[in-house]
């Protein structure tokens, strides 16, 4: 489109290419006024109406008229954009149908906007207190009795005291917490998604999350979480956990400072090897599970752990080999690749649970390496590899997610947690379906997604926003429309702002 | 040596911590290492009031296994163990102050941590 055309706001006939005598049904039109449905009978008088006013008015104000025209064909519609915010300002205390957790939800009309409002307020709590007259250390909760016992054991006093002020203590009353949280959880759960009207596929419904996270409990909070001050990168204390009420509000959560953390990583494997060697059965697990596991054992439980939940699932795997500095590149190189395939092989022939499709092989060689044994290994990644931060994935609850982990038979930690059957239905399953093409089923799967043991915020994640989006627009239905914000703040406005014409002919 | 009452918490990924009392009133502390250590020793009178907070909680009553209430999400499951009376092992999923399925053995577990502070402070 000629630059002229794009620069509207007021008629620029001079600039207007006249159409020769006799050729004006064969000039161009507006792509728009091509898609204008145009009765056959006065196809050729409007088509000269058209462009007459091209002519007298220019193309951009022909643009304008046009859009106008369009955007008005459907009073339903505008009488839909008009309504103003959905139900009402105030927005609409939810719980979702899966019974978990609760918040509140408004859409916006106007600013094709789904606003999600999470009230959390924090009660922070010192992990262990300490009397300094006497030493004796008291835990806040029976999670912590092995703690207080643990500090208890060092003889003396003053020791003590500062063991609890400095990690036990809350320093600032878990103001630093709760903006921290406020912030993260927004930036990780907004726009990831957006919902498309199913009648009006060019009204949206971007999702923005606002969490107000304040410090003490308000009467109408959707969870109060009660937050445990313990000492850097610590698992110490109770494991993260939602309680839901079965109403919109008055969830209770219970976490630790830890928790905007990654404190556990289920995401990275590494097999450690002698050197030279390059078979799996020569070398051992490493990491905080399966440690000193023979390999083969080692990756039989990663594909216990990582098997697909569907026919087609499953997380991808990326497997990287490496090899110490000992030795030329060349040899270097070889180890490592081999290393690195082997594992390969290894996990596609048995059980036939990794796909080849999921699988990447790398080699680094002995790039960045140094003569280190920790030099010699395989490292297996899962999915983004990116270690869950555990607030994140309890505001998933706090949404009305389920839990989309499991701890199967043959795994490294068999039984852990609160553990899905793989490849079962989880409470949001029938939720994501409704929410139409381009939604993963949503089972129970071992990958990176936020509710599994990730960060990833996929779109059956957003199914109790499509089910609160549904609730507070009825009847107006919604689908799935793709990642990110919606098109309609991705397109420049071509034509401006309408500006009124007084004596327009409407073609 | 038989085991007046122990329990561990279980992270996802791995032990968690507890303590446990022997009939000998020795006493072992783990802290998500996964080894038992020797904190500090109870007397004989500890260990009796220990033996009858175990027989008053209920926990000799528990099932093996006691699953996560659907309301409950995430967090640690806890395994106990007492050889009183005929003895327990149980665990408890979403061993939590909101599961009430899991409130008696944490006040047992309450009762042995404040025998152990009171050990630990006569030491």
């Amino acid at each position: 489109m000629p630059e002229r055309e794009l620069d509207a706001g007021r008629p620029a006939p001079a600039e207007a290419e006249p159409a020769a005598p006799g050729e004006a049904s064969a000039g161009p039109l507006p792509e728009s006024v091509e898609g204008m449905p145009l009765h056959s009978s006065a196809a050729g008088v409007r088509r000269q109406a058209l462009l007459g006013l091209q002519r007298g008015q220019g193309n951009a104000w022909v643009s304008r008229q046009v859009a106008q025209v369009m955007r008005q064909g459907d009073p339903a519609r505008e009488a839909f954009l008009a309504q103003g915010p959905m139900p009402t300002v105030a927005g609409l205390d939810m719980t979702s149908a899966t019974g978990i957790g609760g918040f509140n939800a408004m859409y916006d009309p106007g600013r094709q906007e789904l606003r999600i409002t999470l009230r959390v307020g924090i009660v922070a709590v010192d992990g262990l207190t300490i009397d300094p007259a006497t030493g004796i250390v008291t835990p806040a909760t029976n999670d912590f009795n092995a703690d207080a016992a643990a500090v208890m054991a060092e003889p003396d006093i003053p020791t003590r005291v500062a063991t609890v002020t400095n990690d036990w203590h809350w320093p600032d009353g878990g103001e630093s917490f709760r903006a921290r949280y406020e912030q993260m959880a927004e930036n990780a759960w907004g726009e990831q998604h957006y919902f498309v009207n199913q009648t009006w596929d060019d009204v949206f419904a971007d999702v923005e999350v606002d969490l107000d996270v304040h410090l003490g409990a308000g009467a109408n909070d959707h969870c109060t979480a009660t937050v445990f001050k313990v000492p850097e990168h610590s698992s110490a204390g109770p494991g993260a956990v939602v309680n839901s009420s079965g109403s919109p509000t008055g969830s209770t959560g219970t976490f630790t400072s830890s928790g905007l953390e990654a404190t556990s990583d289920f995401l990275n494997y590494r097999l450690e090897y002698p050197e030279g060697a390059t078979n799996v059965g020569s070398a051992t697990g490493h990491g905080d599970v399966g440690e000193g596991d023979p390999g083969p054992t080692y990756l039989n439980k990663f594909i216990a752990d990582f098997q697909r939940g569907t026919p087609t699932g499953g997380a991808p795997v990326t497997i990287t080999g490496h090899a110490s500095a000992t030795g030329t590149h060349e040899v270097n190189d070889r180890i490592a690749r081999e290393r690195a395939q082997n594992v390969e092989t290894f996990l596609r022939s048995h059980g036939g649970q990794i796909a080849d499709y999921r699988i990447t092989v790398q080699s680094e060689g002995d790039t960045g390496a140094t003569a280190d044994a920790e030099w010699r290994r395989v490292d297996i990644m899962v999915g983004d590899g990116r270690p869950q931060v555990t607030m994140m994935h309890e505001t998933g609850h706090m949404f009305g997610l389920d839990d989309e982990y499991s701890s199967p038979a043959g795994g490294f930690a068999p039984g852990a947690g609160t553990p899905g059957v793989i490849g079962q239905p989880v409470a949001h399953s029938g939720l994501a379906a409704a929410m139409g093409p381009g939604v993963p089923v949503a089972v129970s799967e071992n990958n990176d997604n936020i509710m599994s043991v990730g960060n990833v915020v996929r779109p059956q994640h957003y199914s109790t926003f499509h089910e609160a989006l549904t609730n507070v627009t009825a009847p107006q239905g919604w689908r799935y429309g793709g990642q990110g914000i919606s098109p309609k703040a991705g397109i420049p406005d071509l034509i401006g702002p309408d500006v009124p014409q007084p004596d327009t002919v409407v073609v | 040596m038989a085991l007046v009452f122990g329990y561990l918490t279980h992270q996802r990924r791995g032990p968690g911590a507890g303590m446990r009392a022997h009939d000998d009133g020795q006493v072992e502390l783990q802290l998500r290492d996964g080894r038992w250590r020797p904190i500090t020793t109870l007397d004989e009178d500890a260990l009796d009031e220990l033996r009858e907070a175990v027989r008053a909680s209920g926990v000799l009553e528990l099932p093996e296994h006691t699953p996560r209430p659907p309301n409950i999400h995430d967090g640690d499951s806890c395994e106990l163990w007492s050889d009183v009376d005929g003895g327990v092992h149980a665990v408890i999923e979403a061993w939590t102050d909101t599961n009430p399925a899991a409130l008696p053995s944490r006040d047992l577990t309450g009762t042995l941590s404040r025998l152990v502070t009171a050990a630990q402070a006569r030491a």
